[in-house]
């Protein structure tokens, strides 16, 4: 299901690529972890991103291909979850141009002003949070969230994501933009054939920044 | 001044009037502009107060662009996100140059402030608190802060790239430039006020020292913010210097003295007004009261004229407003009472009934004719002329008929005189004043008036006859003023009267004799009280029996100034004022006080006393006599009355009445001065009287002549006949002594004996005379 859903959040050749990628590998898979992330007030969250991190460190190879498209000043998606070393596309759909950049440690980068897919793909080679702006458009956010792990997934407008991993320990990883700080990871065993639900509370989450532009001075005095 | 007092008045009041009015007016005046401007400026403040806030706005605006643009600098952000603090505090120094910024401060994310003077950076502490927060949370805040006593405008943004790595923010002092330019934006006093929770403090503004002290005093006051107050002339409105910060408040302030200035030109020429006013009113008063002063003043001189009985001031009258109204009335009043005056004048002074000038004129007149006369050398003649037989005539036909009678004689003698002035001077009598220059002309006038009351006069239908007396004297040889002319003429009237002349002439002394009568009358119960009247005795000797001693008392007069009056003189003069009674009385009772001393001696003496005609007419004397003996126990037959034989004649019933009533009492009768009257027999006979005194003037020449011895023989023969002692008096010799008692006289009285001699002397006479009688 949650493939299914991030089938559906990525289009494009590339995204079908992953999930073909995905399906190989899906017999020796068996644990499942089905996720409800609320704020405190109980509410679903969206867009919140859960990782499982396994324990046993592994390398990963291969360069996977991300996209985060430019549209109506907006970035599309405006979260975004990548294993390490993944490249990232910046297309521009908009008939502006963007300057996409980045001060975040993880990925400091800066796109100047493009049209279209005139911009280079990013190599995102550093676990963290890449928080993308414009710097045409203040409004313009978006989170990268860089994991060292391939099980990740977004809860959707109910705030559930589904996980299908093989059965061992995992260090679990909450991530979402209104939250200030790292959530603590928590360690969890997935045993085989086992479908292990979850209801995950996220307080302490900042204000929804609001989209709107910030020129009335007015308010001020 | 009493003239000057309605005029200072008038002045006082119109003046007063004018400053009252002119005070209320501009009184009012000064309020409703007072009023009106300070509600103006109270308006204009809070106008003021709007614009002040407006402006603060578009500054606070105009420093949030200019923090703003360093916030937004790429480059700026970039070294924010690198924390690369050098490069951080070199771009606020930047920029705070470039917008004219006292400081700029960057915080961190993670806390830490970076500032563009970092020793002021060190300074700032708490008071960001809220800035922060505030900027944190809405991404942007502004603030008035205090640091070390200085206001700064803090602006502060947060730096995103895109999320929040900091926090910007630029301080502006707030000098006294800011205000002096919000002064010359909104025309107000701009002061800014921090107030730390106990009392306020002046940062800074367009005010300067001492009223800015008085600025910080006004606000302890608690004023409201937000509410205009005025003190001292300053209309002043409190605002918050920034809307989140209620500790700094900007004052405004409007001076009164400004807003009102332009009314003070206003003031000035009300001011100017009113004098002009003040002074058009003293010239309306002193006008008013001049045009009022004057004629009444005028008007009373003539009531002062009037007074004066001048009647004849013109008045002009030109106004015809009250005071011609006024001065109209005094014309008629004047003339009236010029007219009244001359009729009651004419009344007072003329005669109802014959139309002649009374005696009220008469001075005047006679006045007038001496000094008339002066220069003309000619003389005033006055005659007084009366009507002989008027009683008569008013007692026989009647009162109208004697009225009608003077009526005829005034106007007779006024058609005779065809000159001089005729005059009524009272009942009976007319005056005559004529000048002439020869008394003949005079006299053959009084002769024709005289012959015009020659034919009776035809009264009523009744023929009356009439004869007048005419007295006569003359200015200047018979007097020498009116007053004595007057009276000589009168006195001449009366001695023509009673010397049946009727025309007679002043002669001179008459005037004297009457004074000197008149002054007696007045001397003669003065002198009677004072002891200068006194009774003397002169002794009665029998011509038988010389023993037998009687006294006749005989009053004397010595006045201290006039000397020794003669009793024939003042008898006559209190005769005829009356005071005959008196006199008698004192005499009776002095001589019978002094008989009764005598008969204490001893001496077998009568005492004669002479009653005058008056007193027998008097009712009480018989009475009066009869108390005098009994309370003096003096016998009445040692008491002589003697009485004139004119006495008995007038009113002969009543007199022999009393005489009776006197004879009653036992008191001896005489008859005094035998001879001189005209008493008949039969008269005589009737007396009851008992003695016969013959008169002195036969008995003094007694013994050389012949008709005297004839008569005095008969006389003493008539007495004896009715049964009368005789006695003689004025014997002064022993040759008529002798003769007496020849011819059979009883008593003899003369200075043969003795003078009449006071009291003690007489007593002193009588004891020596009864010593040198043979025993």
């Amino acid at each position: 299901m949650s493939f299914k859903k991030s089938e559906l959040k990525n289009s494009g050749r590339e995204s079908l690529f992953l999930v073909a990628l995905l399906f190989i590998s899906l017999p020796c898979l068996s644990a499942q972890l089905q996720l409800t992330i609320i704020d405190d007030k109980g509410q679903p969250l969206k867009d919140a991103v859960a990782a499982l991190v396994p324990v046993q460190k592994t390398d990963y190879t291969g360069v996977p291909t991300a996209l985060i498209d430019q549209r109506q000043n907006m970035f599309v998606p405006g979260v975004l979850a990548i294993r390490v070393n993944t490249q990232v596309k910046f297309p521009n759909s908009d008939d502006v141009r963007h300057h996409v950049y980045s001060f975040s440690p993880a990925k400091r980068f800066e796109l100047r002003l493009y049209h279209g897919m005139t911009a280079e793909p990013v190599l995102f080679d550093k676990p963290g949070t890449v928080v993308l702006g414009c710097n045409i458009h203040d409004s313009m956010v978006a989170y990268i969230y860089v994991l060292e792990t391939e099980f990740f997934s977004i809860t959707d407008d109910q705030g559930q994501l589904h996980l299908e991993v093989p059965a061992g320990k995992y260090q679990l990883q909450l991530h979402h933009p209104q939250m200030s700080g790292e959530y603590p990871e928590s360690a969890i065993t997935l045993d085989k054939a086992q479908v292990v639900n979850r209801t995950v509370t996220i307080d302490n989450l900042s204000a929804m920044k609001t989209t709107e532009p910030v020129d009335e001075f007015s308010n001020l005095f | 001044m009493p003239r000057f007092s309605y005029l200072l008045k008038l002045l006082a009041i119109l003046i007063g009037l004018v400053v009252i009015l002119e005070t209320i007016s501009y009184l009012a005046t000064r309020l409703v502009i007072n009023q009106a401007v300070t509600q103006n400026a109270r308006a204009e403040l809070l106008a003021g107060g709007e614009l002040f806030t407006r402006i603060m706005q578009k500054n606070v605006e105009q420093l949030a662009l200019s923090v703003k643009v360093l916030t937004e600098d790429f480059g700026f952000k970039d070294a924010v996100a690198t924390n690369d603090e050098k490069t951080i505090a070199s771009a606020l120094i930047n920029h705070s140059a470039r917008v004219k910024a006292d400081i700029g401060v960057l915080i961190t994310s993670d806390g830490k402030l970076i500032a563009s003077d970092q020793a002021f950076g060190r300074k700032i502490r708490d008071e960001f608190t809220s800035l922060k927060t505030q900027a944190q949370t809405r991404g942007q805040a502004y603030d008035i802060i205090l640091i070390d006593s200085r206001a700064y405008q803090f602006v502060m943004f947060t730096v995103k790239a895109p999320v929040v790595i900091g926090l910007a923010g630029m301080g502006f002092e707030i000098k006294k430039d800011f205000s002096t330019d919000l002064q010359r934006l909104t025309g107000l006093e701009v002061s800014f006020v921090s107030h730390d929770g106990n009392q306020f403090h002046f940062l800074s503004g367009t005010q300067d020292d001492p009223l800015a002290k008085t600025l910080i005093e006004q606000l302890a006051l608690e004023k409201k913010q937000g509410e205009v107050f005025v003190y001292d002339d300053l209309i002043s409105l409190a605002v918050p210097a920034a809307q989140q910060n209620n500790h700094l408040l900007a004052v405004l302030q409007v001076p009164l003295s400004e807003v009102l200035a332009p009314f003070s030109r206003l003031n000035v020429q009300l001011f100017m007004l009113a004098l002009v006013f003040a002074v058009l009113a003293g010239i309306a008063a002193l006008f008013l009261a001049r045009s009022v002063t004057r004629p009444v003043r005028l008007l009373a001189d003539i009531a002062r004229k009037i007074a004066g009985g001048f009647y004849t001031t013109p008045i002009l009258v030109t106004s015809k407003d009250e005071l011609g109204d006024l001065a109209r009335a005094f014309i008629s009043m004047q003339r009236a009472i010029g007219e009244r005056e001359q009729q009651v004048l004419y009344q007072s002074e003329h005669d109802p009934l014959t139309g002649l000038p009374n005696r009220l004129r008469i001075f005047p007149e006679l006045e007038n004719a001496i000094s008339r006369s002066r220069p003309l050398k000619e003389v005033v003649f006055l005659l007084v002329i009366d009507i002989k037989n008027f009683t008569q005539i008013n007692d026989e036909l009647s009162q109208e008929i004697g009225d009608a009678v003077l009526r005829e004689v005034g106007q007779k003698i006024a058609r005779i005189l065809t000159y001089g002035e005729v005059l009524r001077l009272g009942s009976d009598e007319f005056l005559a004043i004529l000048m002439a220059a020869e008394q003949e002309s005079i006299a053959e006038l009084a002769e024709l008036i005289h012959a015009a009351f020659k034919a009776p006069l035809l009264v009523s239908g009744l023929q009356v006859s009439v004869e007048v007396n005419i007295g006569l004297a003359t200015y200047p040889n018979d007097a020498e003023s009116a007053e004595s002319l007057l009276r000589r003429a009168t006195l001449a009237l009366n001695e023509g009267r009673s010397s049946e002349r009727r025309t007679c002439w002043y002669q001179q002394g008459w005037d004297e004799k009457h004074l000197r009568r008149l002054h007696l009358f007045r001397e003669f119960e003065v002198s009677l009280d004072a002891g200068h009247i006194s009774l003397y005795y002169q002794p009665k000797i029998n011509l038988e029996r010389p023993d037998t001693l009687g006294a006749e008392a005989l009053v004397r007069w010595r006045h201290p100034e006039m000397g020794f009056i003669s009793p024939d003189e003042f008898i006559s003069v209190i005769e005829s004022s009356g005071q005959i009674t008196i006199l008698t009385r004192w005499v009776l009772k002095t001589a019978i006080v002094q008989l009764r001393q005598l008969l204490d001696e001893k001496i077998k003496i009568t005492c004669s006393v002479n009653l005058s005609a008056l007193d027998l007419l008097v009712d009480d004397l018989p009475a009066y006599v009869a108390e005098l003996l009994q309370s003096h126990k003096v016998p009445a037959e040692n008491l002589y009355l003697e009485i004139t034989e004119s006495a008995i004649m007038r009113e002969a019933d009543k007199c022999l009445h009393n005489l009776r009533r006197l004879r009653d009492l036992g008191v001896t009768l005489s008859i005094d001065d035998f001879g001189t009257g005209y008493s008949s027999l039969s008269q005589l006979k009737k007396l009851p009287v008992s003695e016969l005194k013959i008169d002195k003037s036969f008995i003094l020449n007694l013994d050389t002549s012949a008709d005297d011895q004839l008569i005095v023989r008969s006389t003493i023969d008539l007495g004896h006949t009715l049964g009368l002692s005789v006695t003689a008096e004025g014997v002064e010799s022993e040759a008529i002594k002798v003769l007496l008692k020849q011819y059979g006289c009883d008593t003899a009285q003369g200075y043969l004996y003795s003078k009449p001699l006071p009291a003690k002397d007489f007593i002193q006479w009588v004891h020596q005379y009864l010593g040198e009688l043979p025993a």
